[in-house]
């Protein structure tokens, strides 16, 4: 498999949601410039001994139209203020809408990207395999693709472009599957599809331990069965783990992305790190901090755990 | 009809749902065998997620719809007995809500604060008054806080300089000015609408 420019070595690393207006995110300054808010920058900086690499989740900043600019201050300052000591960077995108069927014009959105990826050095951008928005309007959270024949041609052909415009490697993360409001089109195995799409792309994708275990939830699947069926993923071609806080309340899951995770999630990490030969990034998401920048003592434990793994993985 | 154009229709369109509950699954064409198998219940569930969540999502510097528009919405609950959520099903079903673009790439088209007024006057929600003025305040905030907006400048909106007035049926006016501080006020006063939440600029 051909990585192209993304690193060889084991990393373990933290991927943070990064909402504008509010903290933890991006606030603004007395100055009115963009910031990182104060617990972000604590967090980051404080645990860079602990992670080798850390992705920002984008997101539209306001109604303005679209230029990389407008990002620049708040990025400036993330990466000079809270990760000056992370060499690793990368970017996980929110809006490039690779589930789409409908025509959906994603030149503005590459241009700024790849402005992104120039100036930040962002060694690869990630995206869920879903749909954020339909006909404009958008999704309180992204729906999986149309599992069904012309789903995958939409998927593979969205992809595919995505690959040839973006100046970075794009890896394509398998999608969550929300209980009670994911609606599936289509008969196809979400890991057969995903399978599919990845062979007929040549993606490097990403594999999310809370959204894997959330499509075998809703199939039904209950205790080591969760972790069943994974030898129809695309193993070879997984470049990035995810790990973010799940929760199973009343019966139903749910991807809180709280830093809290299940022990199902760490089994099935240990499952897919001994399965993907070309797997390159463990990455912890959206882990819950203090104001002072302190982990969250409920995450902590998920952190001492990953921290262990990562640290067998990479003496393997 | 194609699958997102029925999956559009399902998650926001409350007489597709209601088709569907009937059993009316051939007026999705195509995509009937896929809409045929979808859960009511979830589906039920993912409407009335998506549509609220537009009445309620944060524009950054704006607020929520369901701030900007409280007194008009309070009054409309009130005369219905009917739910928020009920509220955003009916903006959801209507026209000015088609016509509304929320995307940076879906640019051209009115804001949602537009949209949502447009609605407001096609259902005769609350006072005429009222009504209006939450309008001005909203479409005034949404302009001064986007340096180049993607939305088209709504249409009771004009241009005075460097301000934008929105001339109202009474006589009155609102203005805002981009200066040191966001100014959204009467025209005569130039002061600050009273109890209005500070602008994050």
């Amino acid at each position: 498999m051909n990585v192209g420019r993304v690193k060889r070595s084991p990393s373990f690393g933290v991927g943070l949601d990064m909402p504008w207006g509010r903290a933890p995110g991006f606030v603004t300054a007395a100055d009115r410039r963009d910031v990182a808010s104060a617990d972000v920058a604590a967090f980051v900086d404080g645990h860079a001994d602990v992670f080798d690499h850390v992705f920002l989740s984008w997101q539209p900043k306001d109604r303005s139209r679209l230029d990389a600019r407008a990002f620049f201050d708040a990025y400036d300052d993330f990466f000079a203020r809270a990760a000056p000591r992370y060499r690793t960077r990368a970017l996980h995108h929110t809006a490039l809408n690779l589930g789409a069927l409908e025509p959906y014009d994603r030149s503005e959105l590459y241009a700024l990207t790849n402005a992104l990826i120039e100036r930040y050095r962002f060694e690869w951008v990630n995206e869920d395999l879903g749909i954020w928005s339909l006909r404009g309007k958008p999704l309180p959270y992204p729906l999986p693709p149309y599992l069904c024949d012309d789903g995958l041609k939409a998927a593979v052909k969205n992809v595919s472009e995505a690959m040839s415009a973006l100046a970075a490697p794009l890896l394509v993360e398998f999608p969550g599957f929300a209980e009670g409001t994911s609606l599936i089109f289509g008969d196809w195995h979400a890991y057969d599809f995903f399978d599919a799409l990845a062979e007929e792309t040549g993606a490097l994708v990403t594999l999310d331990t809370g959204h894997l275990l959330s499509y075998q939830w809703l199939r039904g699947a209950r205790g080591d069965a969760l972790l069943d069926d994974i030898e129809r993923l695309p193993l070879d071609r997984c470049f990035e783990i995810h790990l973010s806080g799940c929760a199973v309340r009343e019966s139903r899951f749910y991807d809180l992305h709280d830093g809290t995770l299940l022990p199902e999630q760490l089994a099935l990490l240990d499952r897919l790190l001994e399965s993907c030969p070309n797997v390159r990034a463990v990455t912890y998401e959206d882990p819950r901090f203090l104001a002072d920048g302190t982990l969250r003592p409920e995450n902590a434990d998920s952190l001492r755990q990953l921290v262990e793994r990562a640290q067998a993985w990479g003496r393997a | 009809v194609t699958l997102d154009e029925a999956l559009y229709a399902l998650l926001f369109k409350r007489s597709a749902r209601d088709a569907l509950a009937r059993g009316d699954a051939s007026r999705f064409g195509a995509a009937a065998p896929f809409v045929a198998s979808l859960c009511l219940d979830e589906l039920e569930e993912s409407a009335r997620a998506a549509t609220t969540e537009i009445l309620l999502r944060s524009q950054r510097g704006c607020g929520s719809i369901a701030n900007a528009f409280a007194r008009t919405i309070a009054a409309w609950k009130a005369s219905t007995g009917s739910s928020l959520d009920a509220l955003a099903e009916a903006f959801a079903e209507s026209a000015p809500f088609d016509a509304w673009n929320a995307l940076p790439t879906c640019s051209g088209g009115p804001c949602v604060e537009e949209a949502f007024f447009d609605f407001l006057e096609s259902v005769g929600a609350g006072t005429p008054s009222t009504r209006e003025a939450e309008y001005a305040v909203a479409v005034l905030r949404a302009l001064l806080c986007e340096p180049a907006p993607t939305f088209r400048l709504p249409r009771l909106v004009l241009r005075r300089g460097e301000d934008y007035v929105v001339p109202l049926s009474n006589g009155r006016a609102f203005v805002a000015t981009r200066g040191d501080k966001i100014v959204v006020g009467e025209l005569s006063a130039r002061r600050t609408i009273e109890g209005a939440p500070p602008l994050l600029h």
